[in-house]
Formats: C-alpha cells, sequence, structure tokens
C-alpha cells in the first residue's frame, strides 16, 4: 500500500543527491546479484584475483540503496520496512561472526561458487556487515518522524561512521594496506563495496542535515563531531591495516593481495593512530572554530549593514530638514509651528515681514495676537486637534502696528511618527492686494451695470414710445428701422445681464433658489417666447413636453438657461428646425435643445463652456452673442446639481441635453 | 383712470414712464427722491407708485419701509422700478410690501401691461413681511 504512495519530489539539492546515491547504489547491488546469477565475475570481483562482492552483500546493497532513495523521496514507510530489511542482513552476519555460529543465511539464496580460502564460504565481509548494520539502522533513524532537530545527529552520526569505513576500504585498496579492508582472516570488503558505502553513508548525512533542517547560519549542523568521528574510525581502521600488515601471520586469503614489504619501524602503526587521532581531533576543532568566526562574521556583516542603512538614513533626514528648513525660510508666506492650544513654536522671516514682529517677539507668545476679534482661532484648533485640516480660509489679521491684513490660511496637523497629533502648522499668506482688487472689481462692475442700465432703459422705452405710435403716426420704414435699434438695445440688455452674472459666478456669490418646480412652466414660457422669432426665421419650432415629475429648480434661472440655448438653436439654423424635447429619465428630468443647423467642429465642442468662446466668427456676426451665455447656463445647471452636454456634428445640426434632478 | 405716483430720479425715465401712462389716461405725479415720494404719497394719495430703488437721499426700499408702517399709504399699491435685479433686491422688494417688481431696462408696453394687472387688483393683500 506505501508504494502506492505518490513520491514527493526531493525538496533540496541534498535530498536530490542522496537519492542519486540510494539509486546508483542500488543498481550497484543489483548488477553484482545479477553477476552471481550469471557467473559473470567481472561484476563480482571487479578485478581477478580481487575479494568478490558476496551475494548476501549485494542484495543489502540493492535493499539499503532503495531505502536510501526511498528516504530521499520523503517516502516513510518504505524506508523504515527496507533500512529495517538492510539491518537484519548486517545484524545477522554480525551475529554470526560474534556468536560464531551460522544462522544458515550465507548461502541462503545461492550457493556460493567463488571460494577465497576464507573460513564460513559465501558470507559477507564482517566490514561490511557492520557498514550495513549502520546503514540500515541509520535509514530506520531517518524514518522515524521526529520533532527534534538533536535526534537527526544519530544518523548522522551512523552515516559519517559508514562513509569512514568504507574510505578506509578504498585507501587500503589504493595504498596496498589490506588490513584496511580485511578483517583477520574474515572475507575482505570488495572494492566496489568499499565505493558503495561512502555514497550511502553520505546519503544518509545529506538527509539527517535536510531533516535538521540546517538554517543559514548553520547549512551543516555537526559537521565537527562528524569529521572527528569519521577521521577517527578511518585511523582506526588504518591502524589495524598498517598493524596487521607488519604482523601479517594469518593467511587470510588466497587471493594474490599485492604484497607489500612490511615496514621495518614497529612504530608505524602507533605513528599512523597517534598522527590519526591528532588530525581527527584537530580537524575536529578546526571545523568548529572556522563556523564559529564564519558566524561572527556574518554577524558582524548584518550589525555593519544595519549601522550603514542607519547612517545613510540619518544622513537623508538632515539633508531632507536642511531643505526644508530652506524652503521655509526663504518662503514669501509666512509659515508658523504652534502648539495645540495656539501657543507659537516656530516663526520664519516670511511671517516677520508680513506681521511685523520679529521672531523672539512672538515665539511663546499665544497666536491669538494676530487675530482680530471676528477669528474663531479657538474653534480651528480644535478641528486640528481631530485631525482636520483648513484650506484656504480668508480671515483679518493684525499686524504689530494695528494694520488689518486680508490672509488666506492653511492650517494642518504636524503628526508624530506614533501617529500622534502634536502640533499645528501654518501657513497664511497676504491676499490684502488681491481682496482689494476684488472689492474695486466688484464695485467697479456694479457701478458700471446700473449706469448701463439706466440710459439703455431710456433708450429703449423711447424707441418703443416711437415705434408703437404713442408720439405720433410712423411709417412702416420707420417701424421698421426702429424695431432694429430695439432688437440691438436688448441685445445690449443681455450683455449686461450676462456679465453681471459672470461676475457674481467669479466672486461666487452666484446663487440659485431651489423649490419644488414643474419645468412644464419653464418649458412653456420659453417657447412661448421663441416660437414666433424661429417662425419668423422660417424655421419649425418643436415642443414635445409631456407629463413631468416635479424637479427641484430655480425658475428665472432655467428659463436663462433654455432661453439660451433656444435662442443659440435659432441663431444658428440657417433652415430646418428646432424643437425642445423633456421627458422623465431615472431620477431626473431630461430636457433636449435640437436644431439642424451648422453643429459644432471638434475644436468647437472642446471649448464651448468656456468663457467668451463664439462660434465660427462669419455667422456670429450676424448671430451676435456674449459668448457667457453658455458658461452661465453650464453654471446654473451645476447648481442644480444636474448636468448638461451636447452632441453635435458640423453640419449635422447639435443637440444640448440638460437633466435636472426631481424633487425628493 | 387712476392717480400715480412715478418715483424716479432719472428724469427721462420718468418722462418716458409718464408719456406711456398718460397716453394709457392716466394721471401721473412726479417725485425726484426718496423724501419727496413719502411727502407726495401722503398728500395725494395716488393709486398706484411705481418706485425706483436707488434714488439720492433715502433708497425706494426704505421709502417702501415707511410707506407699509404708514396705516394710511400701507394700502397703496407699490410697484418696484429699478436696475438691482439681483434676486435679494427683488426679494427685499417683494417682501418689503411691493406687488411687482420690474428689472431695468424693460419693455414700455411690459411695464403698462404691469400697471393696469396692478390697478385691477381687489383689496390690497397685506404684505408677506409684516405678517411674518
Amino acid at each position: 500500500m506505501s508504494l502506492l504512495v505518490q513520491p514527493v519530489p526531493p525538496r533540496s539539492v541534498g535530498a536530490l543527491l542522496a537519492a542519486a546515491c540510494g539509486a546508483s547504489v542500488a543498481v550497484l547491488g543489483g548488477l553484482v546479484v545479477a553477476g552471481w546469477l550469471t557467473v559473470a565475475l567481472a561484476l563480482i570481483q571487479v578485478l581477478p584475483g580481487f575479494p568478490p562482492m558476496q551475494y548476501n552483500t549485494a542484495l543489502g546493497f540493492m535493499v539499503a540503496g532503495a531505502a536510501l532513495l526511498a528516504a530521499a523521496l520523503d517516502l516513510r514507510r518504505p524506508t523504515a520496512l527496507l533500512g529495517g530489511l538492510t539491518a537484519v542482513i548486517g545484524l545477522a552476519t554480525l551475529f554470526q561472526y560474534v556468536f560464531h555460529s551460522d544462522l544458515g543465511i550465507d548461502q541462503l539464496l545461492v550457493e556460493t561458487y567463488l571460494f577465497t580460502g576464507v573460513p564460513h564460504p559465501g558470507r559477507m565481509a564482517p566490514n561490511s556487515a557492520l557498514a550495513l548494520s549502520l546503514v540500515g539502522l541509520a535509514l530506520i533513524a531517518l524514518a522515524w518522524k521526529h520533532a527534534s532537530r538533536t535526534w537527526y545527529f544519530w544518523p548522522a552520526l551512523l552515516g559519517s561512521i559508514v562513509i569512514a569505513l568504507g574510505t578506509a576500504a578504498l585507501v587500503g585498496y589504493a595504498a596496498e594496506i589490506p588490513g584496511a579492508y580485511s578483517w583477520a582472516h574474515f572475507m575482505p570488503m570488495s572494492v566496489h563495496g568499499a565505493l558503495a558505502f561512502p555514497l550511502l553513508g553520505g546519503g544518509v548525512v545529506g538527509l539527517a542535515w535536510n531533516a535538521a533542517q540546517g538554517d543559514a547560519k548553520d547549512p551543516l549542523p555537526w559537521l565537527p563531531e562528524l569529521a572527528t568521528v569519521a577521521v577517527l574510525t578511518v585511523t582506526l581502521c588504518m591502524w589495524y591495516g598498517v598493524g596487521s600488515a607488519r604482523n601479517a601471520t594469518t593467511p587470510r586469503s588466497s587471493i594474490p593481495v599485492p604484497q607489500r614489504a612490511a615496514p621495518a619501524e614497529t612504530t608505524l602503526p602507533k605513528l599512523t593512530l597517534a598522527a590519526g587521532l591528532l588530525s581527527a581531533l584537530l580537524l575536529g576543532w578546526s571545523v568548529r572554530a572556522g563556523q564559529t568566526a564564519r558566524r561572527h562574521a556574518r554577524s558582524l556583516a548584518a550589525t555593519n549593514e544595519v549601522l550603514n542603512q542607519e547612517i545613510e538614513v540619518r544622513t537623508r533626514m538632515e539633508s531632507a530638514v536642511h531643505q526644508l528648513a530652506a524652503i521655509v525660510e526663504s518662503s514669501d508666506d509666512a509659515i508658523l509651528a504652534t502648539t495645540l492650544d495656539g501657543r507659537i513654536m516656530t516663526w520664519n522671516p516670511g511671517a516677520e515681514r508680513l506681521y511685523g514682529y520679529t521672531r523672539s517677539e512672538v515665539v511663546g507668545k499665544h497666536v491669538s495676537l494676530l487675530h482680530d476679534r471676528t477669528h474663531r482661532g479657538a474653534e480651528l484648533f480644535q478641528r486640528i486637534g481631530k485631525g482636520g485640516r483648513v484650506n484656504r480660509l480668508e480671515v483679518v489679521n493684525l499686524t504689530k502696528d494695528g494694520r488689518r491684513i486680508d490672509v488666506s490660511l492653511t492650517v494642518s496637523p504636524i503628526v508624530d511618527p506614533g501617529g500622534r497629533i502634536i502640533s499645528a502648522s501654518t501657513i497664511a499668506r497676504d491676499i490684502t492686494e488681491r481682496k482689494l482688487l476684488d472689492r474695486m472689481k466688484d464695485d467697479f462692475v456694479g457701478t458700471v451695470s446700473h449706469e448701463l442700465r439706466t440710459p439703455l432703459t431710456a433708450i429703449k422705452g423711447f424707441i418703443e414710445l416711437v415705434a408703437d405710435g404713442d408720439a405720433g403716426p410712423v411709417s412702416e420704414t420707420q417701424r421698421e428701422f426702429l424695431q432694429v435699434a430695439a432688437r440691438n438695445s436688448d441685445r445690449l440688455g443681455v450683455l449686461i445681464n450676462d456679465l453681471i452674472d459672470m461676475n457674481l459666478i467669479e466672486s461666487q456669490r452666484f446663487e440659485v433658489r431651489l423649490q419644488p418646480l414643474d419645468l412644464r412652466t419653464v418649458l412653456s414660457e420659453v417657447a412661448a417666447t421663441f416660437r414666433t422669432m424661429a417662425q419668423t426665421k422660417g424655421l419649425t419650432f418643436r415642443e414635445d413636453v409631456g407629463d413631468l415629475p416635479m424637479v427641484l429648480g430655480d425658475s428665472a434661472r432655467l428659463v436663462q438657461v433654455f432661453s439660451n440655448l433656444v435662442s443659440n438653436a435659432i441663431k444658428y439654423t440657417p433652415r430646418g428646425e428646432v424643437g425642445i424635447e423633456a421627458r422623465s429619465s431615472g431620477s431626473g428630468v431630461e430636457v433636449t435643445v435640437h436644431d439642424s443647423g451648422i453643429g459644432l467642429s471638434r475644436e468647437e465642442h472642446a471649448q464651448l463652456f468656456t468663457r467668451f468662446f463664439r462660434g465660427r466668427s462669419s455667422v456670429v456676426a450676424e448671430a451676435g452673442g456674449t459668448g457667457l451665455g453658455l458658461v452661465i447656463a453650464k453654471t446654473i445647471v451645476e447648481r442644480h446639481n444636474g448636468a448638461i452636454d451636447v452632441e453635435s456634428r458640423p453640419g449635422a445640426g447639435s443637440r444640448f441635453r440638460v437633466t435636472i434632478p426631481v424633487a425628493g | 383712470m387712476a392717480r400715480i405716483l412715478i418715483a424716479e430720479d432719472e428724469k427721462q425715465i420718468a418722462d418716458m414712464i409718464a408719456f406711456k401712462l398718460t397716453n394709457a389716461g392716466h394721471q401721473v405725479i412726479r417725485a425726484q427722491d426718496g423724501e419727496q415720494a413719502v411727502t407726495l404719497a401722503t398728500q395725494e394719495q395716488p393709486d398706484l407708485i411705481l418706485l425706483d430703488a436707488m434714488m439720492p437721499g433715502i433708497s425706494g426700499f426704505e421709502v417702501l419701509r415707511r410707506l407699509k408702517r404708514d396705516p394710511a399709504l400701507k394700502d397703496i399699491g407699490v410697484i418696484m422700478v429699478t436696475a438691482k435685479g439681483h434676486e435679494r433686491d427683488v426679494l427685499t422688494g417683494l417682501s418689503g410690501g411691493a406687488i411687482d417688481y420690474v428689472v431695468k431696462p424693460f419693455s414700455l408696453k411690459e411695464l403698462a401691461a404691469r400697471v393696469e394687472l396692478a390697478l385691477r387688483r381687489d383689496p390690497p393683500a397685506p404684505p408677506p413681511a409684516t405678517a411674518a
């Protein structure tokens, strides 16, 4: 069942290498098993005369390799089963050696046919059995799901011993020291076995490191301990190997192992041992020291990095503070900071110029010394304290010498890094001059409009008296001329009204009074005024206004809007028709004024609602108009919370659409 | 025929209105400033007063206030005739008790029509401002 478990892809390079090791060892074991079955001596011995790998050993490698592969793929149950089997094979063989018994496993599967003169034909080499047992136990330990990081030290330790056993044997083969790969007079470890054990051991150590979740600080845990144990093991093996070669009393095998002249010095094994022990200790110590040094270097570098960043931030902040200070110092506006209860904390040269107080005269004083009695300072600071802002509030301030000045105030909260409002910044701009100009302009426009209206009234009235025959009979030609004069005085009247409206809009005093209103009354008034005008010009005048919901509107202002639209439509339509329709649309009433006139080009369309825009000059010359009508119309509609737009193409007429929201 | 007081400091305008109203068969009395308007209204008891807002001395609005305060004069209809066409001016006039408000420049025909309408009007309505 466990075999059905979908293998998880190896999580890291370590696991991938372990998987590769496991797979290659399993393949090696398989090849040797095949060698035994097919009598292929090259697979069993590698070279003629070399110790063969026993059938059980090969089988053990197959199982152990598979177990390692399973462990690398994180398949715990197969790992435990195969690791257990590996351990059983190794331990059973060791048992036979230690207790001089025969469990009948040596030739259980294959009857050996390669006799090498060692006792127990077919039995696995004792060092192989030991290494295999250790691999098996290590794999079981790996399969054991364990939370503790230290648990994985044990498989790593066993793995490092296995590496050492294999390595010692390989060194023995290379340096021709048989004692390093054959123990006592028993079966020696084969050369390919000696190659396979470091792979198995390495794989186990790698997986143990993986499982211990070595972090960036300590990617290879317990390295000093493992290295020391491995070197110690190799040392012991070599010491034994060198010693036994010198004594060479026992005929270990009939295989002609390359014999080397025994070293004359009897101290060699001891030297080997001493040097090995020393180097093991030195290695362990130096690796530990190296790791510690690297850790220190890393933490030092990290500290350095943090310090550097802090310095950089501070430098940047300081230069930003300098820049801001320079801006504040050079500003033409008065810039001051106050506490939340209005005490002045900072005071820039702009403030000195505007108010006449020097910095030392006002810092610490209450900002109300600048206020005239209408200023609601306390209310303002309350608003700032609650996180509000004051934008361009126009107030009257007092200077040191008692002058009253108009200033525009922008006050905003100053917030500390914790988000607390700690003080208020105020920017005061002198607008005395602008205010004066505004007032002069308003007065001027007011006077001019009045002064214009009075003579205009007289002109208009007397023309009318004459034209109507109140002052005696007039000829048809005279009447016609008087009507031209009357029309032009009407145009002057519209112009004056537009100028006054525009002035109100610009000084933000333009007002509409919204009341429940039936747009039909507005539209019928407009239609009544303009129907005749359209028909006189030979245009068809269409009116399509049904029942409408009440809107909120200013009747006089809306008459002004639609009069403007309809008179424009008539003006700019040489032939065809103009019309006005109204219908209920969603939450508003939609009024459309359309014509079949000259229409608007794209550019005209874009600036239609801007001041003093007028249509093409040739047409305008005869049509007249101030160019303010649509701006005023748009303002009126917007004050009704409505919208105005236009669809038009040159030559295809125009369609102005006004939407006014319904009441309630 | 009715007796109409025209309070207007601009002589030509006064002439023009007077001409039209005389042609229409009414009798016209003329005042050139606010004080005179109040005096003539008291003396002559006209049927209707056309009152300009901007006059030397006391303004038309002040004249309106005084007329409406005087029990003997408060029932005389007043039409404001003025260049002050702001909505708030119109409202001041109407809430002050004027029965109509004509903004300059106006059409004489229209003014004449409004005068006829005002003269036909039934017993004068109480001015809204004093009622409030």
